[in-house]
């Protein structure tokens, strides 16, 4: 036993000295980035853009996101992990508005500069805030839903994550949008946590109810291709209308082949890009707005050529 | 028989440490070279925080495994207490009631197992198995699926502020392992829930009332979900209706590392305070060094049924 | 006291009449015969993988794995099930992904005997992670019209799911009921001590089921991403619970040795007949796993009652 405690004690000295040393070095910046998940192709393009930019200006990037799709408490041990590594930016999409607020409250107090993506943080200091308006986002999808129904008939909304900021955004948009056409009724309106087999479970099932709704409109694709198969198994294909949002591949693919009518492009990737680079100038001492925008585009039949790969 | 064994059956745990304290070691020395920040004392105060809630769950894992059990409900439960308190909080409860509120939640839970179990007669894995898609369930339908959030200083002091230097979080974990391991080592409860695990057969006929001391051990699993749901809460400032998912699991987990046997009747919880911790330190690390999270689940959920595996076929040889 | 015993014992018929009655005077879009199949073709994906629980339950087993094993294998085979000329391949590839698992689990169960709620729990950790890893956060998205066909199509008017699964349960129905390999089944779930003893290889038995489950699983598989015409890594979180629920509401105990696939048919189509019902009068789908769980314990109750008043 005292061998073994020697030993132990050893090598709990060798480790001190290597810990210590592997902290001196030569200076790059070091940034985090903690995405909500890695199921949605949407983080992965996120991921990729923060990486094209980590890389274009020199500096380390280091990606996480929670084992548990969107688990909160992952989220904020990820950043507390990242502060007591002593980072020197920190880039989070928080997958709750509110849950985060603790963590950021605590790069804060550590003087760790923290740059909110694409879901807005509902507290803590961000130095910027670099996203799409989501509420004009869907605002316009809705918009150009309503046009595309002439301005009468019955709909249906698919939420996003219930309490996320984006997906109440995304809600508030497109519900402000449709008030417009006095001739649309929304029939119901519920969640499916941004998730496609969701989705199709809760259409499936709501279609039921109301066989005969005139379009669906969901706050991201991934609900939005749930929703075409529901539609497809009742061989409603074309006379359901379906609309999304983030333009992602598979999308593309469902308006090239009609199967879906209007999506948005939210531009993921320039999202993760514009969130690193915002942490290297702010890094730099250059002073950020309050918002950077990402600018936005409606994806449908008209201009689908420019997006099919 | 050996000596150590004996005292093992005879419900006197002796402190397995070899294993788990080796791999303890290793990791900690795998880390400490390449994760950069893993070897501070900031960072070790840093993973005592973050496995405080996972250690608390677990010790009420450690009573019900022990007892020859297992309580599948734990995350759900949690979830549950977590959301309870924080709407009580909303409502404009005190924090004292609100707690109070939140800790009858998972208690009634556990109750509501136990009674299935001893009055019913149910397998404990289906009653609690049942239970957690109850708990859980019930969690979303009152909060509508969304997170409850934003409460006063003087509940988010729980979570987030210090005693002379140290996280209230992880003082509340060294009470509970106080009050748990005083209740099991020096109480006749105690080695009860030890006769029980070892044969419950035995147990009765030595006249312990295993049906009444079932009941007791899931209120106390339910009793102490609840508190981890509760420091959970506070420590996140909101309370998410999926926040315990896969605790339950970690739970497990953490107790077989620890050196309870699946089996029961033998272990402790001073092993699954080894156990909880080096979850702790492995997602800890994994996270300082950057590692993908895709490969962080299928690395953390092999090496966890890894030591059940081994932990079953080393108790089976006996 | 003899009739309450009568009673429970058609108690699910009794159950399926009520739910008929009460939901065709609740909604009106109830008995109409779109919602009739569409009840019918949820029920056939439930059914299949109610099966595979209830294989492992009749030996006193349980798979915990089945959402995430369902998940892998549709990941893995995916890629190929895109290219009309891979589908067969594809096909192997899932079926025996899933096999592979439920050999696994056997082997964990019944040589390393490790209580299976914990071996497939453990399964289910590893399988799910396995599928992220290999999906890198992509989904592979829009599979040819033949393999569509499986989950989304018809044949002589019927939607080819409910074929699949009147297929998958004349089999079982047949080795289970009319071979001696049927026989041993119940007799390593009835007593698993006896039936070793007159010679029965219950090892076998036991991993020759949880293989079964596993095909089975990838059985669903095929139907599910068919149905969902897209294969991501999140697919599944519930079907265990659903499952379970199917087995043990359609009357197969927990305990093993009686029951079996006629009875989980019967409970598939009862949480169908639920499920369909709480969306008809609007029910938010966030009661599901509560009324999941509490249909689990219901029917053990159910269970123990009728024992009881057998007895009497």
């Amino acid at each position: 036993m005292t061998l073994k405690r020697i030993a132990a004690v050893v090598i709990l000295a060798a480790m001190l000295t290597m810990g210590m040393m592997s902290v001196a070095g030569a200076k790059t910046y070091n940034v985090v980035l903690v995405l909500k998940n890695f199921v949605n192709p949407v983080w992965l393009d996120m991921q990729r853009g923060g990486e094209a930019a980590a890389k274009e200006l020199g500096i380390n990037i280091k990606t996480l996101a929670p084992l548990k799709a969107d688990n909160n408490e992952e989220q904020v041990k990820a950043i507390e992990d990242a502060i007591i590594q002593k980072v020197d930016a920190i880039v989070v999409v928080p997958s709750d508005s509110n849950g985060i607020i603790p963590a950021i409250e605590k790069a804060n107090k550590a003087g760790i500069p923290v740059i909110n993506v694409n879901t807005k943080a509902n507290g803590g200091k961000c130095e910027t805030f670099v996203a799409v308006e989501n509420y004009d986002a869907a605002f316009m999808v809705a918009e150009a839903m309503g046009a595309k129904l002439n301005g009468k008939g019955t709909v249906i909304v698919l939420e996003g994550v219930p309490g996320a900021q984006s997906a109440i955004d995304l809600d508030a948009g497109t519900k402000a949008a449709l008030k417009k056409y006095p001739g649309i009724e929304i029939v119901a309106s519920q969640t499916a946590k941004f998730q496609r087999a969701e989705a199709m479970k809760v259409m499936e099932n709501l279609l039921q109810r109301f066989p005969n709704v005139s379009a669906v409109l969901a706050a991201n694709d991934e609900m939005a291709l749930g929703a075409v198969e529901a539609i497809d198994a009742i061989g409603k294909t074309g006379k359901i209308l379906v609309s999304g949002l983030d333009a992602n591949a598979d999308a593309v693919k469902a308006i090239a082949a009609g199967k879906m009518t209007i999506s948005c492009d939210k531009r993921s990737y320039q999202q993760g890009y514009e969130g690193v680079k915002a942490a290297v100038k702010f890094l730099n001492g250059e002073k950020l707005p309050a918002r950077v925008v990402i600018q936005t585009n409606v994806v449908d039949s008209s201009n689908i050529a420019n997006y099919v790969k | 028989m050996k000596r150590r064994d004996i005292e093992r059956t005879a419900g006197r745990p002796r402190f397995r440490v070899s294993g788990v304290l080796i791999a303890i070691i290793a990791v900690v020395g795998v880390f400490s070279f390449t994760a950069k920040g893993f070897f501070s004392l900031a960072n070790f105060a840093n993973i005592a925080l973050q496995g405080s809630v996972l250690f608390i769950a677990a010790l009420g894992m450690t009573l019900a495994i022990l007892s020859g059990m297992i309580d599948l409900s734990i995350g759900g439960v949690m979830t549950l207490a977590g959301v309870i308190t924080a709407l009580a909080l909303k409502a404009g409860l005190p924090p004292i009631l609100a707690i109070l509120a939140g800790l009858a939640a998972g208690s009634l839970c556990g109750a509501f197992t136990g009674y299935l179990v001893s009055s019913w007669g149910f397998h404990h894995w289906i009653a609690t198995f049942g239970m957690m898609g109850i708990s859980q369930g019930i969690a979303l339908v009152v909060t509508q699926g969304s997170s409850v959030s934003g409460f006063s200083r003087a509940f988010r002091n729980i979570g987030d502020s210090t005693i002379i230097g140290i996280p209230v979080p992880v003082l509340i974990a060294a009470a509970t392992f106080a009050i748990i391991a005083f209740v099991l080592y020096r109480t006749r409860f105690g080695s009860n829930m030890y006769a029980i695990g070892g044969s419950e057969q035995v147990a009765r006929y030595s006249g312990i009332n295993s049906s009444k001391m079932k009941l007791s051990v899931f209120v106390l699993t339910g009793l102490l979900a609840a508190v981890a749901g509760i420091v959970l809460t506070s420590r996140m400032n909101s309370a998410n209706p999926t926040a315990g998912m896969g605790y339950e699991f970690d739970s497990i987990a953490a107790v077989i590392i620890g050196g309870t046997p699946i089996t029961g009747g033998r272990g402790g919880v001073k092993g699954t305070f080894l156990g909880a911790f080096i979850i702790s330190i492995l997602k800890n690390g994994l996270n300082l060094v950057g590692l993908s999270s895709p490969w962080q689940l299928t690395i953390i959920g092999a090496m966890i049924t890894g030591a059940i595996i081994v932990d079953v076929i080393t108790h089976s040889k006996r | 006291m003899r009739l309450a015993a009568q009673i429970l014992k058609y108690s699910r018929l009794l159950i399926i009449a009520a739910l008929f009655v009460g939901l065709t005077l609740a909604s009106p879009v109830f008995l109409t015969g779109s919602n009739l199949i569409n009840v019918v073709r949820q029920t056939a994906l439930l059914a299949v993988l109610g099966f595979a629980m209830t294989l492992v339950i009749l030996v006193g087993g349980i798979d915990l794995s089945i959402g995430s094993v369902l998940a892998l294998s549709s990941c893995l085979a995916a890629s190929y099930l895109k290219e009309p000329s891979t589908i067969v391949i594809g096909t192997i590839i899932c079926l025996g992904v899933a096999s592979a698992c439920g050999f696994l689990n056997g082997l964990m169960v019944a040589k390393i005997k490790l209580p299976p709620f914990i071996a497939t729990y453990g399964m289910s950790w590893m399988t799910r992670g396995l599928a992220l890893v290999f999906m890198g956060g992509n989904i592979v998205y829009g599979f040819p019209k033949t393999f569509r066909f499986l989950g989304a199509g018809y044949m002589l008017g019927v939607p080819t799911p409910i074929w699949v699964m009147t297929i998958a349960f004349t089999v079982l129905y047949v080795v289970l009921h009319m071979t001696k390999i049927g026989r041993n089944v119940y007799a390593t779930g009835a007593n698993k001590e006896a039936a070793f003893l007159s010679g029965v290889k219950t090892d076998r038995v036991v991993i020759g089921l949880y293989t079964m489950a596993g095909f089975l699983v990838g059985l669903g598989a095929l139907m599910y991403i068919s149905r969902l015409n897209a294969a991501e890594p999140g697919i599944g979180e519930s079907f265990a619970l659903e499952a379970i629920a199917a087995t043990l509401i359609g009357g197969t105990p927990f305990t093993g040795g009686e029951g079996g696939i006629s009875r989980t048919l019967t409970g598939a189509f009862i949480l169908t007949l639920l499920s369909n019902g709480m969306n008809l009068l609007g029910v938010s789908s966030l009661w599901q796993s509560a009324v999941f769980g509490s249909v689990i314990i219901f029917a053990i109750m159910l269970e123990r009652i009728s024992k009881k008043l057998g007895n009497d």
